[in-house]
Formats: C-alpha cells, sequence, structure tokens
C-alpha cells in the first residue's frame, strides 16, 4: 500500500512539479499513473521512493513513512527507474547479486529466484556479460529483475514498458496481475493507454503537478457521460487544463 | 569550403565537451559557489605561485655571474612541456575516443582532422589553466629580475599560447596510432587499457632515449668549455629535455637582439610543423580507431550451473558495495583504473626510479648511502608523508560522490543508510591507499635496507593517514560534487575535488613528516604520536561524515 498526503515538491522555486497530491495505491490493485509529458509522474515517484525530499506532505508505504522509517520503508518496495542504464561494467549477475546483498535476500533462495526471472524474460544467455553490451530493453529487464530479486511487495515502476518486446511486455504484465492478485501493490507510470485500461485496477491522470482524475476507468467514463476510449477522455482531460 | 574546423571548436567550447577543467563553470545557477571555488583556488595557488617565482628569483641571482641566467627559462618552458605531454597522454584519450559526443559528432558529415582539430585545440586552450601556474611566476621572476623590455614579455605570451601545441601534438599522434591498432579487436575496455597503458610507457621509453642520448653526446670538458663561454650556452643543454624547447628558451633570453626573434620564429615553427604532422596522422588515422569504439564484447553463452553457483554467494551489504560495487566499477572502467588503480603502484616506481636508473655511478651510490645512515625516525616520517601524499592523490575518495554522476540517485533508494554508503565509499579508497602503502614500505625497505619494525610501521602509520584522508576526501566530494559530466575522465581528472584533496594530503603528510623530524623523535614516539593523531582525527572526520555528510548526500539532487 503506498499513501500520499498533500505531498507537494518545487524545483528551484517556480516549477511546482507536484501541487498538494493526495492518492492511495491500496494493496491487491494494479495502479496506473498516467499524464502528459513534464506532468510530474517521475517526480512523484522519486518522492515515494526517497530520491527526493517532498516540501510538504507524508508518503507511506505500507504504512513506513519514508522519512521517518527510512530504511525499512525502502526495503517495502522494488523500483524499476525509467533510465535503465545503471552499473553498466556489471555483468547482469553481479548486479542482481549486489542488490540482492543489499536486500540481504537469503543465500538459499537466490539462485532460484535469478533462474526464474531470467528464465521468464529470456536472460539466461545475458547473465554472464556486462550490463553494458546489452540493448536498451534488456537493460529494462535487468533492472526489472534486480528490482524483483528481493520478493518486494509494493513494484514501482516508471514506465516499465518502454523498449521491451512484446513477450517480454505480455510476461511483464501478466507478473503484474499475479502480484496484485496475491494481495500486493503494482504501480507504475505508462504512456500506453491501451495497456492501463487493459491491466489497471484504478489510474490517476496528473497534469502539470496537479490530479485531475483518480479512480476506476468505469468510472471516469461515467464522469464522461459516454463509453469513450481512455485515450480520448485522456486527451479531453488533459486538454482543459490548459 | 569553408571548414567547419572553428565552428566545432565554438560548440564544443559551449556544451563543455572539453570538459571545463577544473569542473568550474560560470553560470547564473550556482555562481556563488563558483566564486567561492575561485578563491579557495587563488588561495591555494597564489603562495604556490609567488613560492615558484622567488626559486626563480634565486636561481637567477645564483647564475647570472657566469651568465647563464637563460637555463632558467630553458628549465622551465622544458619542464612545463614534459608535464604537459604526460598528463596530455591520458586527456588526449579521454577527449578524443571516450567522450559521449564522440559518437554525436561520427555521423555528422565532418572530416576527421575537423572533428580532431577542434578537439586539439580544445584541449590546448585548457593546458592554458595548468601552465600558468607555474609559467607565469617565471616570466616575471625572469623579467623583473632582468629589466625586460616589453619585447620580453611578447615574445613570452607567444611561448605560453605555443608551449602546449608540440608536446599535445606528439602525445595526440601516439595515442592516434595507438588506437588505430588497438581498436582491431573487440573487447573495448581491455584495449583502452592497453592503448593507455602502451603510450604511457612508449611516453616514458621516449623521454629516457632522448635524455640518453643528449647525455651521451657531452663529455665534462665540453661541460666545463660551455660553462666558460657565458653568454647561455648552457641553454642549449635544456634542449634535450623537449622538442622546440631551445628556441623557445634562446628566444626569450635574446629579446634584445635579432636572435631573439629568429628564434621565437623557429619556435613557432616547431609548433606548426607538429600540428601539421598531427593532423595529416589524425586525417587518415582517427576514423579508423575511434568507429565502433563503444562496441563489446559479449558472449551471449548461457551461464552454467556452477558459475551460477559462485556467482550468488551472499555477503554483508557494506562488504558487498566496498568490492562488488566501488571496487569492482574501479577497476572495470578503463579510465577509472588509469587514474585511481594504477598510481598507487606508480607511485613507488617514479620514487624508485633514479634509483634505478643510476646504478653504478658513485654519485648516486653516496646520495643513497646518505640517506641509509638518515635515522629511522626520518625515514619513516618521509614515508609516512609519501603514504598520505599519495592516498589523496589517487583520487579515489576525493571523487566517490561525483564518480556516481547520473546514477548517484541509486545510493537514495537502497535500502542503506547512508553513513553506511559513505563509509563503504572511503573503504575501497582505503583498500587501494593500503596496498599503496605497503608497497612505499616495501620499496623503501629494500633500497633503503630498512629493519622489519619501521617497515611495519610505515606501514600502520599510513593506514591511520589513509583512513583520515580517504574520509576527508568523500567529505571534499559531498560538498560539491560533480555529477553531470559525459566522460569518466571528468568525474576523476577534471574535479577539483580532487585537486583540494591533494592539497589536504599535502599539507597533513608534509606538515606531520616536518613536525616529527624537527621534533626531533625517537622512532617508537614518532610512531605512536602519528598513528595516534591521525587516529584522532579520522574518528573526528568520521564524526563530521555522519553528522554533516550525511544531511549533505541527502540533499544532493540530480
Ligand atoms: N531535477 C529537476 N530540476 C528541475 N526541474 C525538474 C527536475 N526534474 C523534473 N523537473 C520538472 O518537473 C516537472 C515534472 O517532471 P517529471 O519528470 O516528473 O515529468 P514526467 O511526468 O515524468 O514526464 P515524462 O512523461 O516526460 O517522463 C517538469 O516540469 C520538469 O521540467
Ligand atoms: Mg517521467
Amino acid at each position: 500500500m503506498i499513501e500520499l498526503t498533500n505531498v507537494s515538491k518545487t524545483f528551484g522555486g517556480t516549477v511546482k512539479a507536484v501541487n498538494n497530491l493526495t492518492m492511495t495505491v491500496n494493496n491487491g490493485e494494479i495502479f496506473g499513473f498516467l499524464g502528459p509529458n513534464g506532468a510530474g509522474k517521475t517526480t512523484t515517484i522519486k518522492l515515494i521512493t526517497g530520491i527526493l525530499n517532498a516540501d510538504s506532505g507524508d508518503i507511506r508505504i505500507n504504512g513506513l513513512d519514508i522519512r521517518k522509517n527510512t530504511i525499512e520503508a525502502k526495503r517495502q518496495f522494488g523500483y524499476v527507474p525509467d533510465d535503465p542504464n545503471i552499473f553498466l561494467r556489471l555483468k547482469g549477475v553481479e548486479y542482481i547479486n549486489f542488490l540482492a546483498d543489499v536486500y540481504n535476500v537469503p543465500a538459499s533462495e537466490r539462485k532460484a529466484r535469478i533462474e526464474d526471472l531470467a528464465n521468464r524474460f529470456g536472460m539466461t544467455d545475458a547473465l554472464g556479460d556486462q550490463i553494458q553490451t546489452y540493448s536498451h530493453g534488456m537493460r529494462q529487464k535487468i533492472v526489472l529483475m534486480g528490482a524483483l530479486i528481493h520478493d518486494p511487495s509494493v513494484w514501482i515502476l516508471d514506465e516499465p514498458m518502454t523498449g521491451l518486446d512484446p513477450k517480454s511486455s505480455f510476461i511483464l504484465k501478466e507478473m503484474m496481475r499475479e502480484h496484485a492478485d496475491s494481495g500486493k501493490t503494482v504501480f507504475f507510470s505508462t504512456h500506453v493507454l491501451d495497456v492501463a485500461e487493459r491491466i489497471c485496477d484504478r489510474v490517476a491522470v496528473i497534469n502539470k503537478g496537479n490530479v485531475l482524475f483518480c479512480g476506476k476507468i468505469d468510472e471516469m467514463k461515467d464522469l464522461f457521460k459516454k463509453d469513450a476510449s481512455l485515450e480520448s477522455m485522456f486527451l479531453e482531460l488533459t486538454e482543459d487544463e490548459k | 569550403m569553408k571548414s567547419k574546423l572553428f565552428l566545432l571548436v565554438r560548440v564544443l567550447m559551449k556544451s563543455g565537451a572539453g570538459g571545463t577543467r577544473l569542473g568550474i563553470k560560470i553560470g547564473k545557477k550556482r555562481f556563488s559557489s563558483q566564486l567561492l571555488i575561485f578563491i579557495i583556488l587563488a588561495a591555494c595557488f597564489t603562495p604556490m605561485a609567488v613560492t615558484f617565482g622567488q626559486g626563480f628569483a634565486y636561481m637567477y641571482d645564483a647564475l647570472s655571474p657566469i651568465g647563464q641566467e637563460g637555463v632558467i627559462l630553458g628549465l622551465g618552458t622544458g619542464a612545463a612541456s614534459l608535464a604537459i605531454f604526460f598528463f596530455g597522454l591520458f586527456y588526449v584519450l579521454s577527449t578524443f575516443y571516450l567522450t559521449s559526443d564522440v559518437e554525436s559528432l561520427l555521423p555528422l558529415p565532418l572530416k576527421p582532422y575537423e572533428i580532431i582539430g577542434a578537439k586539439f585545440i580544445i584541449t590546448v586552450i585548457y593546458e592554458y589553466f595548468t601552465e600558468s601556474i607555474f609559467l607565469l611566476p617565471l616570466t616575471v621572476a625572469y623579467g623583473i629580475k632582468s629589466g625586460a623590455g616589453p619585447l620580453f614579455y611578447i615574445y613570452s605570451l607567444i611561448v605560453f599560447l605555443l608551449i602546449p601545441v608540440v608536446p599535445l601534438a606528439i602525445g595526440s599522434i601516439i595515442v592516434v596510432v595507438i588506437m588505430t591498432f588497438t581498436s582491431i579487436g573487440r573487447n573495448k575496455d581491455r584495449l583502452i587499457l592497453i592503448g593507455g597503458l602502451v603510450a604511457m610507457f612508449f611516453a616514458i621509453g621516449l623521454n629516457i632515449s632522448i635524455q640518453r642520448l643528449a647525455q651521451r653526446s657531452l663529455d665534462p670538458q665540453k661541460l666545463i668549455q660551455m660553462l666558460q663561454q657565458g653568454g647561455n650556452s648552457l641553454i642549449r643543454l635544456t634542449s634535450s629535455i623537449f622538442p622546440g624547447i631551445y628556441f623557445a628558451a634562446m628566444g626569450l633570453a635574446n629579446s634584445t637582439n635579432i636572435n631573439g626573434l629568429i628564434n621565437i620564429l623557429l619556435f613557432a615553427g616547431t609548433a606548426v610543423i607538429g600540428v601539421l604532422l598531427f593532423l595529416y596522422v589524425g586525417e587518415h588515422l582517427y576514423f579508423r580507431g575511434v568507429v565502433g569504439i563503444s562496441e563489446s564484447r559479449a558472449k551471449r553463452k548461457k551461464v552454467t550451473d556452477e558459475e551460477l553457483n559462485k556467482a550468488v554467494t551472499a555477503n554483508s551489504a557494506i562488504k558487498s558495495y566496498v568490492i562488488m560495487k566501488e571496487i569492482r566499477l574501479l577497476v572495470r572502467t578503463p579510465i577509472y583504473f588509469m587514474n585511481c588503480v594504477l598510481v598507487n603502484f606508480l607511485w613507488p616506481v617514479f620514487l624508485a626510479l633514479p634509483f634505478l636508473m643510476q646504478s653504478g655511478g658513485n654519485d648516486m651510490e653516496q646520495i643513497f648511502n646518505m640517506i641509509r645512515s638518515a635515522n629511522d625516525t626520518v625515514i619513516f616520517a618521509v614515508a609516512f608523508g609519501i603514504s598520505v601524499f599519495a592516498a589523496s592523490a589517487n583520487a579515489i575518495a576525493a571523487s566517490s560522490i561525483s564518480r556516481e554522476g547520473k546514477n548517484l540517485y541509486i545510493t537514495k533508494f537502497l535500502p542503506m543508510s547512508y553513513i553506511s554508503q559513505i563509509v563503504a565509499k572511503a573503504l575501497s579508497g582505503v583498500f587501494f591507499s593500503t596496498i599503496s602503502a605497503i608497497v612505499i614500505a616495501i620499496v623503501a625497505a629494500i633500497l633503503l635496507k630498512l629493519n622489519l619494525a619501521v617497515t611495519i610501521f610505515i606501514v600502520i602509520a599510513g593506514i591511520a593517514g589513509t583512513l583520515f584522508i580517504s574520509f576527508a576526501g568523500v567529505m571534499v566530494d559531498l560538498l560539491n560534487p560533480k555529477l553531470d559530466w559525459d566522460s569518466e575522465q571528468k568525474a576523476v581528472k577534471q574535479n577539483f575535488n580532487v585537486v583540494i584533496n591533494t592539497l589536504i594530503g599535502l599539507v597533513f603528510g608534509g606538515l606531520s613528516a616536518a613536525l616529527v623530524i624537527f621534533a626531533d623523535l625517537a622512532l617508537v614516539p614518532a610512531f605512536l604520536l602519528i598513528t595516534g593523531v591521525f587516529g584522532l582525527l579520522s574518528y573526528g572526520m568520521y564524526y563530521l561524515l555522519s553528522t554533516k555528510g550525511v544531511k549533505l548526500l541527502e540533499n544532493i539532487i540530480n
């Protein structure tokens, strides 16, 4: 579960990237975070993960405050950043093992988990190579595997589908569903509205730091009083803002 | 068609492609902190420059009675050329081949000489900063002492502007040729590393052989004859230091007569030849070496069960952070390896070099015997000072935050306290500096026939000093990290934090050695005092890191 209460973040005194944002991502749901470029999605995610400090407001992950109970809160989630270019000179398996050490994954469970994740994403042949030899999509996948190695209850993914091939993308969506169905939390940002429409239990649409809508897609349809596609509603919502 | 050379220079300068040498960038954004840095910089280097100036003036007074004061000019310009040549090698390697702008320039319709020429010009410009610390005092001291006219200063300016050209042209040619051959293979990292090493050894070899040659052509009688001649005849000797230097020195020394003008023109001529040669080589070879520079080899072979078992051994978080992340990345990234790891082994070699090269000469033998007869405390103190300085000069701790670059955010979301991560970064510095201290102790022990106690004392005190320097280095880097870089070179070499930490090392290493020597302490008290003091200093620095340092890290945004 992720709870944000009245969270604000301003960059350099002028750019209000996140404005008094309040929302809750519940256990057992896939939550999609939508919005145009520069809307504040990545900033919000960085606030949740402790990469940035909020100017005001509270953020809790599984009830743990990211500012007060920092280390414990950070153990709750697995995070996939929007830029997968990390530690390019480590081998895939070294990178994952490093994270496993940091997250205290028991030695007995590591091997099986690495093998399972590598199998699912078709990365078994690449594990022994340095990450700098990977393609963009492969880097995305190794970062994803690293984020999931400690079997976190909360997944926080910043545009995880970019660069993934159809099969990997399908597998990821399947895994997200499984994870949510087991009563845990998936929070991800995306620009792919078709995907959001199909797999999200709830979505939030954000623009210029403000949440314009937060709820089920059906509720959005009720709001617009028509059975439109998410795309057309999204365009209308974010258009109004201007 | 107009050459795009100068257009490219402008663009690259603007985008900071060559890198602002010491991380000083004047922008509106952080002007006040940049100003502060400038002040610190000036405060650090002014005394140094003044000292240089006084040194030159002193030398002038000593040499002018025998009519040989011009030697100072030869030595000064020669030393500057040599320094530019050696330090320029890695700099050239990284700006020509390793900066990320290379990949964006290659698809453009540019001639090889335009790209490499533009990068060369920028490199030359950046050398002016380093050069000035040394040559400005020289010019002023010599000018005042000799009561030189305006022509001397004009010639000085010309020499100043042209000095980096020949060394950098030679260095660039070496690098370009070697990279052409090494790029045939695939494993980029290893080849760059090999290329860098080969270039360095080639450069050292070249230098030694030039000097050997010069020495051989000189018998003692001729030397005495030259001395008696007066009229700056000794300048000829310094010409062996670096090609073209003779003309520069003669030109400056004879600024009052026509000889000066001729020599300055000849000096400019060597610079022009150097540039033309370099552009010619670059035009023909640069693309061969640089195309595909970002390729690297992948096996794409399934990891065997056995390999996987080995790879997944569990370690504590901090151990893993130090070994898996910090040390592995230092060793595997060629630029870090050369600048941060390799130097630890080069120091002792450099120190031993004069001992080894002059084997057989009785003068040297006498000097050794003198050093050997010095008391153990002095040797201990000096070795300790060198270890501390070496620890600060390897740049590991002082660039530990900067090296994270765009990946700094990773430190923020890992479930590891900031202080443990800071300590882990310092420990990677301690690790290599300790190796350095051990090697220094061993080299000293062999060359100076030290007994075991002194050797062990050097190592133990060295570790205490290293601990302090590493903590201090991380602290300095936390204050003003340089995270916005496009080539690793900028994180370690063009990082002002490294300079500051080196100065700290110089001051603390030098001062404590001097204090111990002048206080005339016995070996054991000296050892206990130094180890104790640096133990305390380390603890103090750790405390500072755990309070102020953690806050700083928390607030760094990139
Ligand atoms: N480090 C920073 N410094 C200053 N402003 C920033 C910084 N990071 C983001 N911003 C600004 O904050 C706003 C929100 O950016 P953010 O990256 O959160 O957008 P986003 O929704 O993730 O966009 P995208 O879809 O392009 O990824 C933008 O106006 C951006 O310019
Ligand atoms: Mg984003």
